[in-house]
């Protein structure tokens, strides 16, 4: 199985802002082996990483469907309903429908005044196309560059999917400052007999829907799973616990690589830290307290490095949402 | 309250936003037709055939799961033994507008450089959502079973499941699933609309000389655009494109008769369209 599963991992290929349109919600998982631990941990260390990435890829998903709006979902709906009533030339069913859509996105204009953003759709992919080895990364990277001073941005696009390993949340948003106007301008034109204009106008506002995205880095949720394994095998088996130990520097090395918030001075402290920890490990000194701490610090840098990656915030909007 | 427009620039306008959508449309299916004329069936039933086995392994029904199991690698011999040279076989297509670049060249300059700056320092999820604002194309993507690998990952899990290793025959099945490789198309969209108002500008060459000058000029914006988007940047034909256009536009202000060297300009373009719209596999690490 593991032949299959390199060459597989080689060559995954997900694809996720096309399917955006479809609203619907994918989760395929590709678990991957920590390479510098001995065989006989493989497989528990698999197991347990894979029940780490599917139980973060839940987390994710939960988090994201507790942010969705169901007014918002049922605008658009009824947005839908509309342009399937155009199509059978009952115009009088399309305007009731655009009545219905432009009330429920006046009264969240009324309820959110500040909000521009609502999310309605959300989708969760497990995306890990990076390669371990970090002299491929590092060629990778060297391309990456490359291509963008050349401005060959396709190529740079492709090359950059190649970087990927996260957990990645998309949340389609409705953008409450222009699509109201778009209901309107289609109920107007419908009353003017310009049907295509209308029906136009509306297929526009659909597939103008704003996606925002947050990006759980994989290596980081892998140095988790190491850590917290070694802490269960530092007593009874010490030279395991040094492996994940090491495996865990090695992560967090491939996180940053990668460019996951690259620049950020906690790296460096994470590694001191978790050298320290594999001398004490050695010297059989007592590290509970020390790993405590360690994992208390990590999951902070880990929830500081997933925060959404746009400026436009739909997950720190719909918290502030929640506060209005 | 409705007061309607009959301004005639308007009018020409809104004709010309309509012809526009009508020919991308057009372009559209074309795309989804050559897509799904490439979609082999018989992939398609290996596929299918996959997923019937996993459903059986869920239910407890080993002898069922090796039946189905059975049923795609033969499906997959059939294909191996008819195209031994292919390393992909398309099972599905999906074709899409993305239009998401701004018009404004100071403003794709200015995301450009922002690329370049956030690229240089290693800052590659940033470069990432700024590379993907300057995407203007109908992409196809092309979803393909991979046969060099895919018949051996049915061989393993009919493998694992006579010896009883019913979740380890599904994750190979379902990793198998799931490592489906993407190929892609892009055509992108300026350079259609270049296209467009080259064959606008042929249509009224004879009876509308400003409109055809305004066409031309949109054509060269156009052109321009999709050069700023790094739609191959570095092909010399660009150069040659903007030069016949200006050539021709020259011809116009001096009255001079311009139906040929439009159509053969036309030719060029169209020519050029599908060169630049080659197909890029995605490649692999």
């Amino acid at each position: 199985m593991n032949q299959y599963h390199r060459f597989f991992r080689r060559l995954q290929v997900l694809f996720v802002g096309i399917l955006f349109s479809s609203l619907l919600f994918i989760a395929p998982v590709h678990a991957v082996g920590s390479a510098a631990v001995s065989p006989e941990r493989l497989n528990q260390l698999d197991t347990s990483l894979q029940q780490e990435i599917e139980k973060e890829r839940q987390q994710a998903t939960a988090e994201a469907e507790s942010k969705l709006d169901r007014e918002a979902i049922a605008a658009i709906e009824e947005t839908k309903k509309a342009i399937a009533a155009i199509e059978r030339g009952k115009t009088q069913e399309a305007i009731a429908a655009l009545e219905r859509a432009t009330g429920k996105i006046d009264i969240l204009v009324a309820q959110y005044p500040k909000l521009a953003l609502i999310p309605v759709a959300a989708q969760v992919a497990i995306i890990d196309f990076a390669p371990q080895d970090f002299n491929l990364v590092e060629r990778i990277r060297n391309q990456v560059k490359g291509v963008a001073i050349a401005e060959d941005f396709p190529a740079a696009r492709e090359l950059l999917n190649n970087l990927i390993s996260e957990i990645r949340t998309a949340i389609v948003n409705l953008p409450l400052e222009r699509y109201p106007d778009a209901t309107k301008q289609a109920a107007r034109l419908l009353n003017e007999g310009k049907i295509d204009e209308a029906k136009g106008v509306l297929q526009l506002a659909l597939s103008t829907l704003v996606v925002t995205e947050q990006a759980r880095p994989l290596p980081l949720v892998k140095a988790h799973t190491d850590l917290v394994t070694a802490v269960t095998l530092a007593e009874k088996d010490r030279d395991a616990a040094q492996r994940l130990l090491e495996d865990a520097r090695a992560q967090l090395k491939l996180a940053q690589e990668l460019g996951y918030a690259r620049g950020d001075r906690e790296y460096a402290a994470f590694d001191k830290a978790i050298k320290n920890l594999e001398r004490q490990v050695k010297a059989r000194e007592n590290t509970a307290g020390a790993f405590a701490k360690l994992q208390e610090q990590f999951s902070s840098f880990f929830n500081r490095v997933s925060e959404v990656v746009k400026p436009g915030d739909s997950s720190n909007r719909a918290e502030a949402r929640r506060r209005d | 309250m409705n007061a309607q427009t009959s301004n005639p620039q308007d009018n020409r306008d809104q004709q010309e936003d309509a012809r526009n959508q009508q020919e991308i449309d057009n372009e559209r299916q074309k795309a989804t037709d050559e897509a799904q004329r490439c979609v082999d069936q018989e992939a398609v039933s290996a596929l299918k055939e996959t997923r019937n086995a996993i459903n059986a392994i869920d239910q407890g029904n080993t002898q069922e799961a090796l039946q189905a199991l059975e049923r795609a690698t033969g499906k997959l011999e059939i294909l191996v033994a008819r195209y031994p040279e292919l390393g992909f076989v398309p099972v599905s297509a999906q074709v899409n507008i993305i239009d998401l670049a701004p018009d404004d060249s100071n403003e794709i300059e200015q995301i450009r450089n922002q690329i370049k700056s956030t690229v240089n320092e290693d800052d590659f999820r940033t470069a990432r959502q700024l590379l993907n604002s300057l995407v203007s194309e109908i992409r196809t993507t092309i979803f393909n079973l991979p046969l060099a690998t895919y018949p051996d990952a049915m061989k393993e899990a009919a493998r694992l499941l006579n010896e009883g290793k019913t979740d380890e025959a599904k994750t190979v099945l379902q990793l198998a699933l799931s490592t489906l490789v993407v190929t892609e198309v892009a055509r992108p969209l300026p350079l259609l609309r270049a296209d467009i108002d080259i064959m606008s500008a042929v249509a009224i060459a004879d009876s509308d000389r400003e409109g055809t000058l305004r066409l031309l000029e949109d054509a060269r914006n156009h052109l321009r655009l999709t050069q700023q988007l790094g739609y191959a940047k570095g092909d010399p034909e660009y150069a040659e494109l903007e030069q016949a256009i200006q050539d021709i536009e020259r011809q116009v202000r001096a009255n001079e008769r311009t139906a040929d060297p439009l159509s053969r300009l036309l030719e060029k373009f169209s020519s050029f369209f599908k060169r630049i719209s080659g197909t890029a596999p995605a490649q692999p690490a």
